[in-house]
């Protein structure tokens, strides 16, 4: 496609939380055995009354305030799973909130941790095919507002953050091809099982993660859709300049790499600093990425989320200097 | 050729991941009855069992569930994955 990310910015929650507010709250949590797996060093975390449709709107806002003319902003495309409202969508919202023009089309993607990839893919084509000109890509999610103080299979992975990119008509083939695929038999092992129609309960929402179902998930499925998409691209591993991974954790990475035989110097890694973000873990590495030199103008980055569903995404991507 | 594992093996790699000390962890070890072995631990194990099996652990799903040593041997023994 002949589409490029023009500019990107992230925000990141309030409230940091590292192991000793971990250990405080829970004493008999042996935080350097979980931080020993899971990598993750600090976390964010909403405050009670921020979504993460108030994270979207900060990264957003960081964004339009660099130059961005909101009249130009032709559709807004927002993958979540923590919307304010099961209806309306939020990106409907967000048009409101960030005074961008009625005329721009505006739509919800309810995905997770391949959210990004898939809503590049679907932003590239709105604007590949004509229908805009460019699309303000928001990925923001706060997991931890269905995260008990006392799991702790989930709360020392999970952070809040929103992520905005603006992707635009480029001269060059940038971005793509992609690599998408699903399996729905795995829903039931990351889920809020009474954050809709099915099941209705006074009971608080809570995230349950079958961590072993996932991981193993991860361990057979990402290794294959990274080799379907350097197939599909007609390209060796060597080829491609930086792996960005959805920051899940170390103990995930660490073995999607081994089984891939990647360099560690093509792999870029985040999670340490900021946690799992969700959806918008990729676009948060993907700019730490460039602020750290990892990524010149030119180089090729291959983006790769899965997760919750089960749901996969794979990309290429052509790096062009952001804003 | 396949690698196979030895019972000793298989309690060998639990016990290196769970930093157990020798004899500590047996065929009849279970997640909860040994230090470390909880759901995290338990990734640790079924990482280090894909790594010693070259890569075919992670296409077999039902380690996931297995909730000892020896549940994890029925499974690679059923996969040909271990001497008998």
């Amino acid at each position: 496609m002949k589409v490029a990310i023009e500019r990107l910015e992230y925000a990141l929650a309030p409230n940091a939380e590292d192991g000793d507010r971990l250990k405080a709250e829970n004493p008999d949590w042996r935080i350097d055995d979980i931080q020993g797996k899971t990598g993750i060093k600090t976390r964010y975390i909403a405050s009670p009354d921020q979504t993460a449709l108030d994270l979207a709107i900060q990264a957003a806002e960081k964004l339009l305030g660099s130059g961005v003319d909101r009249e130009r902003i032709q559709a807004t495309i927002f993958v979540t799973q923590s919307p304010d409202y099961n209806l309306p969508t939020s990106a409907c919202i967000a048009q409101d909130r960030l005074r961008l023009s009625t005329a721009s089309l505006a739509f919800d993607i309810n995905l997770g941790c391949s959210g990004f990839v898939y809503g590049l893919s679907v932003g590239g084509a709105l604007i590949e095919s004509g229908v805009c000109e460019n699309v303000l890509l928001l990925c923001a999610d706060t997991y931890s507002k269905y995260i008990d103080k006392a799991d702790r299979t989930c709360r020392p992975i999970f952070s809040d953050a929103g992520a905005a990119a603006l992707l635009a008509r480029s001269e060059v083939d940038a971005l793509g091809p992609f690599e998408l695929g699903t399996d729905g038999s795995g829903h039931q092992n990351l889920i809020v099982p009474n954050s809709g129609a099915r099941i209705q309960t006074a009971a608080a929402r809570q995230l349950h993660m079958d961590g072993a179902k996932v991981f193993m998930f991860t361990m057979a499925k990402v290794p294959l859709c990274v080799g379907a998409l350097l197939a599909k691209a007609k390209l060796e591993a060597g080829d491609v300049d930086l792996f960005v991974f959805h920051q899940a954790s170390a103990v995930v990475i660490e073995n999607i790499v081994r089984r891939l035989k990647l360099p560690q110097e093509k792999v870029f890694l985040n999670f340490q600093d900021v946690g799992n973000t969700v959806s918008a873990s990729i676009p948060i590495a993907l700019k730490d990425a460039a602020e750290a030199g990892r990524l010149k103008p030119g180089a090729l980055v291959m983006m790769v989320g899965f997760g919750v569903g089960y749901s996969w995404g794979a990309c290429l991507l052509r790096w062009k200097e952001i804003a | 050729m396949t690698t196979k594992l030895s019972e000793v093996e298989v309690i060998g790699i639990i016990a290196t991941v769970l930093g157990a000390k020798a004899g500590e962890v047996t065929m009849a070890s279970r997640i909860g009855s040994v230090e470390g072995w909880d759901s995290m631990g338990h990734l640790g194990i079924l990482a280090a069992l894909d790594e010693k099996l070259d890569g075919k652990a992670a296409d077999i799903e039902e380690l996931a569930m297995a909730d000892s040593v020896q549940s994890i041997a029925d499974i690679l023994k059923s996969r040909g994955l271990m001497k008998p």
